[in-house]
């Protein structure tokens, strides 16, 4: 059994995996319908056509490893498993309208695929591109309420004490900030949320790519992406009292709003590639006893 | 001769194809909203005066209405009341109903709960407990918020919410009502029953807006208090 997947050439082996990608699209060709037309048109889940396209490339990219001719053989059991978790994950999301279950599912299904021909080795071989398609799951309503709320406030509270430091006439009532004659809500999508999970999806994206071979380095950074979505949108909001303080409401609330939006993502990006310079040091002072390779 | 790869495909196909006609199948379709006997119509549910109150339609102002709040609520929700009550002594109490007919899916068109759209227009929410208020007929599940503006505006809520005809206070006991009606093929639909009055003594407010609940749903019709309280 196990060698002759070995002795077949590649393209013979066309057809099984066209059989395969056949039964995904019938579970999620009406799933994809239903995002397209639904959660992610909204702002807040607007990355997720961008997460499965770069999924869908890592794989496409990576296929001479994943698909790699060998004598491995796929293994019925285990694909058999994730097959069924797969399925009754997406049943129960399909059927009763939850959508971390719905899309979840799409990860052990396709490892289930991924098993059934090459087994364990191909799964293993593909584990960034499905682990990342997290990132494409519309997120909970339930975990977005219990984030933004406090985020919100902590970035109004951050700011505020911020632009009191730097002598502004400014008070906060919650998540109302006052400065001047103007009154400002920090709206939900200040809480960075939505930031926060884009950042944080480029940002392993961007280890994956680079591939350090320094650990520290890439969960280092991957953690303190966290902080540094937070600081962004902090600055945003510093950045849009001030314009509303100086050029007044319409400027604040029109094309400079989209401005800030813009220096949101470029100060994270500073703030990511000055931190990963920080860390690529980090290593070298501690890691001499270190096998670092 | 099959190769292996191509019969363990063929398999594999096959689990997947069954799991998604399995949820085809099991798949919720017809609207709860629909099959209601009697259509749930909020305006003409709520009578303009029972017990000691009378409904004020001078009474709007005060309300913030934000243009973008308002558009995001036009499409979740497919009917919307908003009054005020005042009574015999001159006492105000806000009562604010959404009805959305499809809760389905789609979590954007799910109900959104007090304790999430107050802060979001810049309330601050002091306190919240679930409670209850006992009726003849059954127990009523309400949540009992402090919250306020602007550290001026003290506004304690009292809320519940319906999921079909069973009144819940959202979270697991919500998604077992849905599970339950989905298990008939039907969609629940749901409801936001908000009252809230102006003051700082919280515990009064409470109190005021307890009573008037219990004046309130004793003056409503039988089908309308099933689908509005899920009491008999």
């Amino acid at each position: 059994m196990s060698t002759d997947a070995a002795r077949r050439p590649p393209q013979a082996e066309t057809l099984p995996w066209l059989i395969l990608a056949a039964g995904l699209a019938c579970l999620y060709v009406p799933t994809l319908v239903d995002l397209l037309h639904g959660a992610w048109t909204s702002e807040q889940q607007g990355q997720g056509p961008l997460v499965l396209a770069l999924s869908v490339w890592m794989l496409w990219r990576n296929r001479a490893r994943i698909d790699a001719p060998g004598p491995r053989s796929g293994r019925s059991g285990a694909a058999a498993a994730l097959f069924v978790l797969g399925g009754i994950a997406y049943v129960l999301g399909r059927t009763q309208g939850f959508w971390f279950f719905e899309v979840g599912s799409v990860i052990p299904m396709l490892a289930a695929c991924l098993m059934t021909m090459r087994g364990p080795a191909a799964v293993r071989a593909a584990w960034f591109p499905l682990l990342f398609m997290i990132f494409m799951i519309p997120y909970p309503a339930t975990l977005v309420d219990a984030l933004t709320q406090p985020m919100k406030i902590a970035v109004s509270y951050v700011a505020e004490h911020v632009l009191h430091v730097f002598g502004l006439p400014i008070a906060r009532s919650g998540v109302i900030i006052q400065i001047g004659q103007y009154q400002l809500l920090v709206a939900d999508a200040c809480a960075g949320l939505n930031t926060l999970f884009t950042l944080e999806a480029l940002g392993l994206m961007y280890l994956n790519v680079v591939r350090h071979s320094s650990w520290t380095r890439n969960v280092g950074l991957a953690i303190l992406i966290v902080p540094i979505s937070f600081v962004a949108n902090v600055i945003r909001v510093i950045l849009l009292t001030l314009i509303t303080y100086w050029f007044g409401d319409d400027a604040g609330q029109g094309f400079l709003h989209g401005f800030a939006g813009l220096v949101l993502f470029l100060s994270a990006l500073l703030l990511i590639i000055g931190t990963d310079t920080l860390l690529r040091f980090a290593p070298r002072r501690d890691g001499a006893g270190r096998a670092v390779p | 001769m099959i190769a292996p790869t191509t019969r363990r495909a063929c398999a594999g196909f096959a689990a997947m194809a069954f799991f998604a006609i399995t949820a085809g199948a099991l798949t919720p379709t017809r609207l709860l909203a629909d099959a209601r006997p009697h259509k749930i119509a909020l305006a003409q549910a709520l009578p303009r005066a029972f017990g000691h109150w009378r409904d004020d339609p001078a009474e709007m102002a005060g309300l913030i209405v934000d243009p973008q709040q308002e558009e995001v609520l036009q499409r979740i929700y497919s009917q919307q009341l908003t009054r005020t009550y005042v009574s015999e002594r001159g006492e105000r109490v806000m009562v604010s109903l959404a009805y959305g007919a499809d809760q389905s899916k789609r979590e954007g068109l799910q109900l959104h709960y007090p304790e999430v759209c107050y802060p979001a227009q810049g309330f601050e929410v002091k306190a919240s407990r679930s409670g209850a208020i006992d009726f003849p007929g059954g127990r009523l599940p309400v949540r009992r918020l402090e919250t306020v503006f602007s550290g001026q505006r003290y506004e304690p809520v009292t809320y519940w919410t319906m999921t079909g005809d069973e009144a819940t206070l959202g979270g697991w006991r919500k998604k077992v009502v849905e599970f339950r009606y989905s298990l008939q093929g039907e969609i629940t639909d749901g409801l936001l029953f908000r009252v809230s009055s102006i003051g700082r003594d919280s515990a009064a407010e409470f109190a005021l807006q307890e009573h008037f609940v219990r004046e309130l749903v004793a003056a409503l019709r039988p089908e309308d208090r099933l689908a509005l309280t899920g009491l008999h």
